[in-house]
């Protein structure tokens, strides 16, 4: 079952409602980059919402969303942990090292917006 | 009431790590585990049906009722007769953040259980066993 | 503290000097059928739920010595007017039931099923001396309520007192809320002994709270708290950990000088962490981590040379 990915403007954003499989994160994780490509995307919101858990295969994935569409010139940022499902991150020992997070859609947005400020002014 | 003590589940394709984990979490909630320590538990089913399809192709996760001194728990073992796991010690490793470690999420597992065994023959096949405890 | 009256202990006040020729008398008939009125009233303890349960937690061996303890205490009372051990130990047990939720009402049970096996033996002792029996019982009800009853009811009182204020306390505790200072910058004041059970509690509140009020800066006070030991320090690192998850940047203060050093000699790494001393400093450092946040919000769109914040 793909994820849904959406433009808005500038920005990319991945909706995962429900449990994924491996394979189902795999193929997100290329689409995105695709997309980023396609559409010169300045950002991509990754709304996690809908995940009851995010186990270690989920967090690496992540990250390696993150740095692949860095490499092509996105920012990322990962939105909607649930409180719980972040609690038993922490204590599994998945801190999503390197990746941007927001509490939902509207602070991801704000959140991307302060990240491609600072880009554009540098003139990128 | 609950329907079995006990739960069966082959992992042969990736469907079954979700399986797993949501039947986990099911039981996890009959038996009274709060809400947190529920996502806990199905964390820990997803890591362990992971490690089994990634590294021995298939095996299976039994998760059980345990009753021990007055207490209620829930255990689940993960077992497959793929290669083993040849260096045990780093298996156990934290990796994360360091980029040691096999990544197999054990350490981890091991942290948010109460009981953690692991047995593990190179050639043969490996089990791991853990329990949590109802608070 | 206890506003109720204490029982005198000096024993000529007790009991008059007839009081304890009758309780004289009364021993004799005690000791005597002791056994059988043992097992009278243990019979009685067993058939009431409550008293059930406590006596299930003992064990035989336990019993049997508390029996012949309480025997001997009340032969020196009744036969030599020597009550003060027995107040005391009744006291001390009606302490210890009180705490462990038995109703006070199980004591009637005992006590009247005590009273009535000790009147059948005694009718039967002294059936051809009616005034000695009289004599007896009002010392005996004197024993048996105004005394061992009115001693556990005291000890019931205190228990109650210091239960309440107890709760009182964990109620104080518990509902030490997570504090919107404004919006999107929560306080958590940690107030007391921390155990695990507890710091989880405080982190999911913690948590819900981030999510509750949009929080994005967190400040988590730990002056309250009298030890910060490894376990607290790894527990707010993950807790710090799991509010970023979720968009929260936290400040801690309030470690002790004490404290710091404490945890850096046990080697707990808190580099990680944006500490302050005192509470105001975490506050304004929260304070300027939010303005800072809403500065670039608002020059974004101008393209303003603000300082680019990537990939925390």
């Amino acid at each position: 079952m793909p994820v849904p990915i959406l433009k808005q403007g500038d920005y990319l954003i991945g909706s995962i409602q429900s449990a994924l499989t491996d394979t189902d994160m795999i193929d997100f994780r290329g689409a995105l980059a695709d997309q980023v490509g396609k559409n010169r995307s300045r950002a991509v919101i990754i709304d996690v919402s809908g995940l009851d858990i995010i186990d270690s295969f989920t967090a690496r994935t992540l990250q390696d969303i993150t740095h692949t569409v860095k490499l092509k010139g996105a920012a990322a940022v990962v939105v909607g942990i649930q409180p719980q499902v972040a609690f038993a991150m922490v204590q599994l020992g998945l801190y999503l090292d390197g990746v941007a997070t927001a509490l939902d859609l509207d602070e991801g947005l704000a959140l991307v917006g302060r990240m491609t400020a600072g880009w554009r002014a540098r003139g990128q | 009431m609950l329907v079995a003590n006990e739960l069966h589940i082959p992992i042969v394709n990736e469907v079954d790590i979700v399986t797993a984990r949501q039947r986990g979490r099911a039981l996890a909630a009959e038996l009274g585990f709060a809400s947190s320590e529920q996502a806990l538990i199905a964390t820990a089913i997803s890591e362990l049906a992971r490690n089994i399809l990634q590294y021995a192709g298939r095996g299976q996760v039994e998760i059980t009722v345990e009753h021990k001194g007055g207490r209620t728990g829930i255990g689940v073992v993960a077992s497959d007769q793929g290669p083993g796991i040849p260096d045990l010690r780093r298996a156990l490793e934290d990796g994360f953040s360091t980029g040691k470690g096999l990544g197999l999420g054990l350490p981890g597992t091991k942290r948010i259980m109460d009981d953690f065994e692991l047995v593990s023959d190179v050639g043969k096949g490996t089990r791991v066993a853990v329990k949590k405890w109802v608070r | 503290m206890s506003q109720t009256k204490q029982i005198d202990l000096v024993a000529s006040q007790l009991f008059t000097s007839e009081e304890q020729e009758a309780l004289r008398d009364l021993w004799v008939v005690y000791e005597s059928n002791f056994d059988e009125i043992q097992a009278a009233t243990m019979a009685a303890a067993e058939a009431d739920p409550d008293l059930k349960k406590v006596l299930a937690q003992l064990t035989p061996s336990q019993m049997e010595a508390d029996q012949l303890k309480s025997r001997r205490q009340l032969q020196r009372a009744m036969q030599e007017g020597d009550w003060q051990p027995v107040i005391e130990d009744i006291r001390v047990q009606g302490g210890h039931y009180a705490q462990m939720g038995l109703p006070f009402a199980s004591w009637f049970v005992v006590v009247t099923a005590a009273q009535k096996a000790i009147l059948e033996r005694l009718f039967h002792a002294y059936r051809k001396e009616p005034t000695r029996i009289q004599a007896i019982v009002l010392a005996m009800n004197k024993w048996l309520f105004d005394i061992t009853l009115a001693s556990i009811g005291e000890k019931y009182m205190d228990t109650r007192e210091h239960l309440i204020k107890q709760q009182q306390e964990a109620i104080k505790e518990l509902s030490t809320p997570v504090l919107p200072l404004r919006a999107g910058l929560l306080l958590l004041p940690v107030i007391g002994v921390i155990d695990s059970e507890r710091a989880r509690q405080l982190t999911e509140q913690l948590l819900e709270g981030i999510r509750t009020h949009r929080a994005k800066a967190v400040v988590i006070d730990l002056t309250g708290v009298p030890a910060v030991d490894s376990a607290v320090a790894n527990h707010l690192l993950l807790t710090v950990r799991a509010a970023k998850l979720l968009g929260a940047n936290a400040v801690i203060t309030g470690i002790s000088t004490e404290n710091a050093q404490t945890l850096t000699r046990i080697g707990v790494d808190l580099s990680g962490l944006v500490t302050t001393s005192d509470l105001q400093s975490g506050v304004d450092e929260a304070e300027w981590l939010l303005q800072v946040a809403r500065a670039h919000r608002e020059s974004g769109a101008d393209g303003l040379q603000a300082r680019p914040i990537v990939d925390r």
